[in-house]
């Protein structure tokens, strides 16, 4: 047997079984309880208005912080400039809780600056927008950043010496060359707020704030009210595909990567205004990350003395068992969807295999996990194991990414490389093992790293599938906000970012080594 | 060693069409292989090597059909213009690949690797990674790769055109001495007339798919 006849079996086997046959089986559910007039008096259209409108706020604030950021630091030298790009790329992996946690902590009512220099309210449209703000400025900063410093750069250097000045250049040459990489990270950006959760959840404060991913998880877990979850689910999955089918249509590809140096043109040329723009940039960023970060530090130490360490010990290898077995299944299924979509003679089977691979973008866990709930109810007869529902929606939801790393890897190997390996007698198998695995090491080890990461600090779909046997360290965090018990929660979400930092700094050591 | 033929082998690919209705090669001959970009010479090749698929039409080997046969089991060695190393072995490993595959003792792989370094002048770099080569010691190892496995068919496809000047007249001779040691049938693809000049014992030219109607250019 070949290997992509195997690989093909796997993929679509799983994605059949967790992700279509389950998103099929819910919108059928929702069709078929419900007319349409029925539907739209059981939604409260707030709850949909707030859910998209949060979400473009925030996209575009997340924007107006990330391309700026992202631009001066491509063509500036400055003193810590790699502490900046890292404090400023960090926040994307963070898990919500810790984030959540540390927004609290600075701008809560009894943080840093809540409880006297700037009172406001954070439980709210405030809350939610600095926190989302947080969290996805990177990706406008990764992207663009990283678009920006390779566009080819002899079209400003004619438009410059032909008199334009730098200004002009920008916007008339240099703004169409990234544009793309902006639109690509405002599509990505608002798709994450749109389906956010964590931070609605514990910053939305009450039914004004709820967006369809709370409203759904209040449903199930509060109201017990199955029909309206799956309502509001089926319009989450409505929206999605829409944006997924606009994404495809305008050709719009949500990670774009090319790698050239360029001088640089955009260098602040006065110093006093270098100055300026590097100490407000720095302000920026030690307001923004910064002090969160070292509220985290700093409150979680009292915490740690009333820390049950026998819990905490079970959380954490519960928490690191659940991320091993995502990162197993979502390098496999990820490794396969790969493989079909370079090796599949027939044109459309690999475009159909990108398209599936992109689809949970635009879906969030909650979805996916109410979609396995109500499409598996009696999870023991397919599985023995309580944490399966957790790892398929949990592996579905970093598809998107690990499909996209390890694709870009597989496409790096030379087609002669192929040729020649078949030519000296290597057999489908024999190129697989000898030829693609090991030149894909780096990017199987980034997968595996990242998988198991997002896993641990994950705790949407962990909340849904809550059970005895899945307490893991962002819900044992979660439970203890529900208590008001901030420091202890604090001093879990110092061992969880342990023990990400442990995972990456990892990841780089054996990038190093392979 | 052997004999390759080809009849009336037909492969259409869009607007493109090639149709050669008989080509014979002896072993220990090299049949050079001249046209224009597009017109097909790469092609032949692949078809031969088992890149691409026949519409119709056989690729005999010593008077078995190899055509219907995968690309991995039809004894037929390759050089690109590319070197196309595998980057993530070093070149002794690079040059043992052939006889891993075929399951060779490690000891008898070490050896016949140590006479095809010594014979393409490149000992010394059994440890090095491909990143670390130049061009010309780049496409030496590839070629050694390719005639360590013994195969009674070697294929070249422009395998100087990425050298210079210098580097390209030592491969040249380089694989004149393969060439003549081997005693396999050859086929050499090439833009350059020298390249030609150098190794092939007759020359055919091709245009829009097809062997030109004056066959054999004796060089």
């Amino acid at each position: 047997m070949k290997p992509i006849y195997l690989t093909s079996f796997f993929f679509f086997s799983f994605v059949l079984i967790f992700l279509l046959f389950p998103l099929v089986n819910l919108t059928n559910i929702a069709i078929s309880q419900s007319n349409l007039s029925s539907l739209s008096g059981m939604i409260p259209l707030s709850i949909i208005g707030f859910t998209y409108l949060q979400a473009l706020l925030s996209t575009v604030l997340a924007g107006c912080v990330g391309v700026p950021l992202a631009i001066f630091c491509a063509d500036n030298e400055f003193f810590g400039k790699k502490i900046f790009i890292r404090l400023c790329e960090v926040t994307f992996f963070m898990p919500t809780l810790i984030v959540v946690l540390a927004i609290i902590g600075v701008w809560g009512r009894s943080g840093w600056f809540g409880k006297g220099i700037l009172p406001l309210n954070l439980y709210g449209w405030f809350g939610v927008l600095l926190a989302h703000v947080f969290f996805n400025f990177s990706i406008f900063f990764k992207l663009v950043g990283q678009s920006f410093k390779d566009t080819d750069r002899s079209e400003e250097k004619i438009s410059l010496s032909l008199g334009m000045g730098r200004w002009r250049t920008f916007f008339l040459v240099t703004q169409l060359k990234v544009r793309s990489s902006i639109t690509q990270s405002f599509v990505l950006v608002f798709l994450y707020c749109s389906s956010s959760f964590l931070i609605l959840l514990l910053l939305g404060g009450g039914p004004r704030f709820s967006n369809l991913e709370v409203a759904i998880y209040q449903a199930v877990k509060v109201d017990l009210d199955l029909p309206l979850a799956i309502c509001l689910a089926t319009i989450q999955i409505g929206v999605g595909l829409f944006i997924q089918i606009v994404i495809k249509a305008n050709g719009i590809t949500p990670f774009a990567i090319s790698k050239r140096f360029q001088s640089p043109i955009y260098a602040c040329k006065s110093r006093l205004m270098k100055t300026l723009t590097i100490g407000g940039a720095w302000a920026l960023i030690i307001l923004l990350v910064g002090l969160p970060l070292l509220n985290v530090l700093i409150s979680a130490l009292p915490g740690f003395s009333h820390l049950d360490l026998w819990d905490l010990i079970r959380a954490l290898l519960t928490s690191c068992l659940l991320g091993f077995k995502v990162a197993v299944t979502s390098l496999l299924l990820a490794f396969c969807a790969t493989y079909i979509s370079r090796h599949s003679r027939t044109f459309w089977v690999g475009r159909l295999v990108s398209v599936i691979c992109t689809l949970p973008i635009s879906l969030s866990t909650m979805v996916f996990g109410l979609a396995i709930m109500v499409s598996f109810p009696s999870s023991g007869l397919l599985f023995r194991d309580e944490m399966w529902g957790v790892v398929c929606v949990q592996t579905l939801s970093v598809l998107p990414l690990s499909f996209r790393i390890l694709n870009e890897s597989i496409l790096k190997i030379d087609r002669a490389m192929y040729f020649t390996a078949e030519s000296l007698g290597a057999n489908k198998f024999q190129q697989l093992f000898f030829i693609e695995i090991p030149l894909m090491k780096r990017s199987i080890f980034l997968v595996a790293a990242m998988a198991f990461g997002i896993s641990m600090g994950e705790v949407g779909a962990v909340l849904l599938f809550e059970s005895e046997g899945n307490m893991t360290l962002p819900l044992s965090m979660f439970k203890l906000i529900g208590k008001y018990q901030f420091d202890q929660a604090q001093a879990i979400g110092i061992i969880l970012l342990l023990v990400m930092v442990f995972i990456f700094a990892m990841k780089e050591k054996w990038e190093n080594l392979v | 060693m052997g004999k390759l033929s080809l009849k009336n082998i037909l492969i259409k690919r869009d607007a493109f069409e090639l149709f050669i209705p008989e080509l014979n090669l002896e072993s220990g001959r090299v049949l050079g292989l001249m046209g224009k970009s597009g017109c097909g010479k790469t092609t032949l090749l692949n078809a031969i090597a088992g890149f691409e698929t026949l519409n119709s039409g056989e690729i005999c080997l010593d008077g078995q059909i190899i055509s219907s046969l995968p690309a991995e089991k039809r004894r037929v060695a390759i050089v690109f213009q590319n070197p196309a190393l595998f980057s993530h072995l070093t070149i002794l490993e690079n040059i043992c690949f052939g006889l891993k595959i075929q399951k060779v003792p490690k000891i008898e792989q070490i050896e016949k690797a140590r006479y095809w370094l010594r014979k393409l002048q490149i000992q010394g770099l059994e440890k090095r990674y491909p990143r670390d080569l130049s061009g010309g010691e780049a496409q030496r190892v590839s070629l050694a790769r390719s005639v360590i496995v013994g195969f009674p068919v070697l294929l070249l496809d422009e395998p100087f055109s990425s050298l210079d000047m210098e580097l390209r007249a030592q491969a040249r001779m380089a694989v004149k001495e393969v060439i003549k040691e081997l005693n396999v049938v050859t086929l050499l693809v090439s833009h350059d007339l020298a390249d030609m000049d150098a190794l092939a014992d007759e020359v055919v030219a091709m245009e829009s798919g097809k062997i030109l109607p004056i066959k054999k250019i004796d060089v």
